[in-house]
C-alpha cells in the first residue's frame, strides 16, 4: 500500500515507471493481437509467412492504429495532470481551456470547404486548419486573460470556458448550413476516434509530444510546489508567472495536436491523472511519466474494446473510454480515496 | 422612428391580406375522389411519384432537396424532414404534407393535423417502402390504375435485371457511403436489396443497421470483388471506373479486377421510381461483362430530364 506522505526515492520512480511501460507493453501487445479481422500469428514464426491481407490488417491497419492510440492517450494524459496542476482544480481536462475549442473551429472550417477529401494536401488540411485554430485560440485567450501583466487563474478558466462555448455554438451554426455528407464528416471528426495515420504522420506526431512532454517535464517540481498555492509556491522560490504561462501554453499545444489529429477524445485526459494520483500520489516527478504511460495504456485498451465490441461495426473511443473508466474510476476512489491527495 | 412605424404598418397590413388571401384558398373539393389540391412534398422521391401520376402541378411547398424535378424547385421551401416550417405549410394552404416518418419532427406534425393540414408520413428510403408508398399516394389521389401500372412496370424491369444475373457466381460488393470511418450499406437498405438482385452479394450485410460504420481490417479481410464509393458528393470530385484511394489495398479482388467506382450519391442513394434504373446501374457495376460499361454520365450528379418529356 502505497501512502501518499512516502517520500519519492529514484527506486520507486524506477520501480513504478517500469511497472507502468510494462502495463503499456502488455496492452500494446493485445492491441496488436486482436482486432476485427484474423491473424493467423503463427505464420510469423520462422518458416511461415503472413498472407497479403494479414499482412495489410496487421503493419497498415492494426499497428498504427495502436501507435496512435497509445500516443494521444499519454498525450491526453499529461495534458490533464498540466492543466490541474495549473488552474488546481481537480474537474480540469485538456479541453477546459478554449484550446479544443479553436482546434475544433479550425477543422470543421477545412471539412466544410471541402478540404477533407483524400488528395489535397495530402488529406492534411484538416490537422493543418485544427492546429492553426488551436493556436489562434491559445493567443487569443493568452492575451485575453492576461490581466495587468499577470495570468491568474480565474480568468484563464473564465476566457477559456467562454471561448469554448463560443466555439460550440460557432459549430452548431455551421452544423446547420453543412450538406448532409459534411455533417456526417463533421460528427465523426467532433466525436473523437483514433485516427488511421501512416508510419511518417506517427512519426512527426510522437516527435511533438515527446518534446512537449519533455519541456513539461522540466517544471514538475514546480507543479509540486504550486499545489501549495501560488503564495506557497513564491515562497519556495517558484517563478510562478512565467511557470503558468509556459504550462497553459506547452498543454495547450498537447491539446491542440490531440484534437487536431483525432478529434474530442474524452475522459482520457480528466480521469488517468486522477487514477494515477489514487496509486502513486501526486508527486509530480512520478505522475507526468506515469500520466504518460497509463494514459497511452488506458487508450490503447479502450480502442482495442471499441474495434472488438461490434465487430463488424466499430464504436466510437470515447464511448468505451467513459463507459469503462468511469466505473473503475469511482470503484478507485471508493477504495483507496482515503489515501487521495490533489 | 416614423418610418419604422409606417413600415410596420405596411408589414401589418401585407401581413392581414396574405392570411386573409389563405383563408379564402378553396378548401379540398366536394368531389374529393380527386385528391388533395395543395400538397408540400418533403423528399424527392415522392415529387418523381406523384409527377408520374400527373398531379405535381399541385405541389405548392417543396422541403430541402436537390434542383428536381425542375419544375417545383422554385417552389418555396417548407422546412426538413426533421423541422417542417408550420407556418410557412398553413400560409400556403397546404392540404397534406408528404413527408418522412421523423421522431424529431412529431411535435410539428401533430401541430399541423391539429390546423387541419394532414400529414402523410411515407417510407421512400427502402426497397418495399417506394412500393407502399407508390400505392398510397395512387389511393389518395384516386390515380390507383396509374400507381398500379407504375409499380408493375418497375417489377418487371427489376425482375428482368435479376433473370440476367441468374446462376451467375455472385461477387461480394462493398457500397460506401461514407469514408474515414468507413459507413457503409448494411442489411435493410434499398442498396442491400439491389445490389442482391444485380447479382452481388453485401459484404456489410451482418451490420445491425441500414447504413453502418464498418471496420477497416473487416472490410479487408471480406475481400469485395466490386467496391461503389458514393462518399464524396463534391462536383469536382473523383468520378469513374479507378481505384482512387482504395488503390492502396492493392491485393483486393476489386482493385486488381478494376472493379472500384466513384459514384455521385445522387444516382443510387436516393430510392424511388428509379429503382429498375438503379438496378440497372448496379448490375454495369458489379457485372459489367453483363450489363455493360456504365455511362460516362452514371458517375456524374443526376440531372433531372423527365420534365417536359413525354410521359
Amino acid at each position: 500500500m502505497v501512502h501518499r506522505t512516502e517520500r519519492l526515492t529514484g527506486r520507486r520512480v524506477l520501480i513504478v515507471t517500469l511497472l507502468l511501460a510494462a502495463l503499456l507493453a502488455l496492452c500494446i501487445g493485445g492491441g496488436i493481437a486482436f482486432g476485427a479481422g484474423t491473424v493467423n500469428f503463427s505464420s510469423l514464426l520462422p518458416g511461415g509467412s503472413l498472407t497479403e491481407v494479414e499482412h495489410a490488417i496487421l503493419l497498415q491497419v492494426r499497428l498504427p492504429r495502436v501507435l496512435a492510440a497509445g500516443l494521444l492517450g499519454g498525450a491526453l494524459a499529461v495534458a490533464g495532470v498540466v492543466f490541474q496542476a495549473l488552474l488546481r482544480n481537480p474537474l480540469a481536462d485538456p479541453y477546459v481551456l478554449g484550446v479544443a475549442g479553436g482546434a475544433s473551429i479550425g477543422g470543421v472550417v477545412a471539412l466544410l470547404l471541402g478540404l477533407g477529401s483524400v488528395g489535397v494536401m495530402g488529406g492534411a488540411a484538416v490537422p493543418a486548419f485544427a492546429f492553426a485554430g488551436a493556436l489562434a485560440a491559445l493567443l487569443l485567450i493568452e492575451s485575453i486573460a492576461t490581466v495587468g501583466g499577470q495570468l491568474t487563474v480565474y480568468s484563464i478558466l473564465l476566457t477559456g470556458a467562454i471561448f469554448n462555448s463560443f466555439a460550440a455554438a460557432l459549430i452548431y451554426f455551421i452544423q446547420s448550413v453543412a450538406s448532409l455528407q459534411q455533417l456526417h464528416e463533421i460528427v465523426f471528426y467532433l466525436m473523437g476516434r483514433v485516427p488511421a495515420l501512416g508510419y511518417q504522420e506517427l512519426a512527426v506526431l510522437a516527435l511533438a509530444i515527446v518534446i512537449v512532454d519533455l519541456a513539461v517535464y522540466t517544471m514538475c517540481r514546480d507543479y509540486n510546489a504550486l499545489s501549495l498555492g501560488e503564495e506557497g509556491a513564491m515562497l519556495l522560490g517558484v517563478d510562478v508567472g512565467r511557470t503558468k504561462r509556459f504550462t497553459f501554453v506547452l498543454g495547450s499545444l498537447l491539446t491542440g495536436l490531440c484534437v487536431a489529429v483525432a478529434g474530442l477524445i474524452g475522459f482520457v485526459g480528466l480521469v488517468v491523472p486522477h487514477m494515477l494520483r489514487l496509486v502513486i500520489g501526486p508527486d509530480h516527478r512520478l505522475l507526468l511519466p506515469a500520466a504518460f504511460l497509463g494514459g497511452a495504456s488506458f487508450l490503447v485498451l479502450a480502442d482495442l474494446a471499441a474495434r472488438l465490441l461490434l465487430v463488424p461495426n466499430e464504436l466510437p473511443v470515447g464511448v468505451v473510454t467513459a463507459l469503462i473508466g468511469g466505473p473503475f474510476f469511482l470503484y478507485l476512489l471508493r477504495t483507496r480515496g482515503r489515501n487521495y491527495a490533489f | 422612428m416614423k418610418g419604422l412605424r409606417a413600415k410596420k404598418v405596411v408589414f401589418g397590413v401585407a401581413w392581414l391580406v396574405l392570411a386573409s388571401a389563405c383563408s379564402k384558398t378553396p378548401p379540398p373539393p366536394p368531389d374529393a375522389d380527386d385528391g388533395p389540391r395543395r400538397v408540400a412534398v418533403m423528399a424527392p422521391a415522392t415529387a418523381e411519384i406523384l409527377d408520374v401520376l400527373g398531379v405535381l402541378d399541385r405541389v405548392v411547398g417543396i422541403g430541402q432537396f436537390g434542383p428536381w424535378p425542375a419544375s417545383i424547385a422554385e417552389l418555396p421551401e417548407v422546412g426538413g424532414y426533421d423541422s417542417p416550417n408550420v407556418e410557412r405549410l398553413v400560409i400556403l394552404g397546404t392540404d397534406v404534407v408528404f413527408t418522412v416518418k421523423s421522431e424529431a419532427a412529431a411535435p410539428a406534425h401533430r401541430r399541423l393535423n391539429k390546423l387541419r393540414v394532414r400529414v402523410v408520413e411515407l417510407d421512400t428510403s427502402t426497397y418495399e417502402g417506394v412500393f407502399n408508398s407508390i400505392k398510397l399516394l395512387g389511393d389518395i389521389f384516386n390515380r390507383g390504375k396509374m400507381a398500379e401500372k407504375l409499380a408493375a412496370r418497375m417489377r418487371v424491369e427489376l425482375q428482368d435485371v435479376e433473370r440476367r444475373v441468374y446462376g451467375v457466381p455472385r461477387r461480394r460488393v462493398l457500397f460506401v457511403i461514407g469514408r474515414d470511418p468507413e459507413f457503409v450499406a448494411g442489411p435493410g437498405s434499398h442498396l442491400d436489396r439491389l445490389i442482391e438482385i444485380a447479382g452481388g452479394v453485401n459484404i456489410g450485410q451482418d451490420l445491425t443497421a441500414p447504413y453502418q460504420q464498418m471496420s477497416k481490417e473487416s472490410i479487408l479481410e471480406r475481400q469485395p470483388e466490386a467496391i461503389i464509393d458514393t462518399s464524396d458528393n463534391r462536383a469536382n470530385s473523383l468520378r469513374g471506373r479507378q481505384p482512387g484511394a482504395w488503390g492502396v489495398w492493392d491485393f483486393l479482388p476489386a482493385v486488381k479486377n478494376n472493379r472500384v467506382y466513384w459514384i455521385d450519391p445522387s444516382q443510387l442513394v436516393i430510392p424511388g421510381i428509379r429503382l429498375p434504373h438503379m438496378a440497372q446501374l448496379m448490375g454495369k457495376l458489379i457485372h459489367p461483362e453483363i450489363f455493360g460499361e456504365p455511362d460516362p454520365s452514371d458517375y456524374l450528379a443526376l440531372e433531372y430530364d423527365r420534365d417536359g418529356a413525354p410521359n
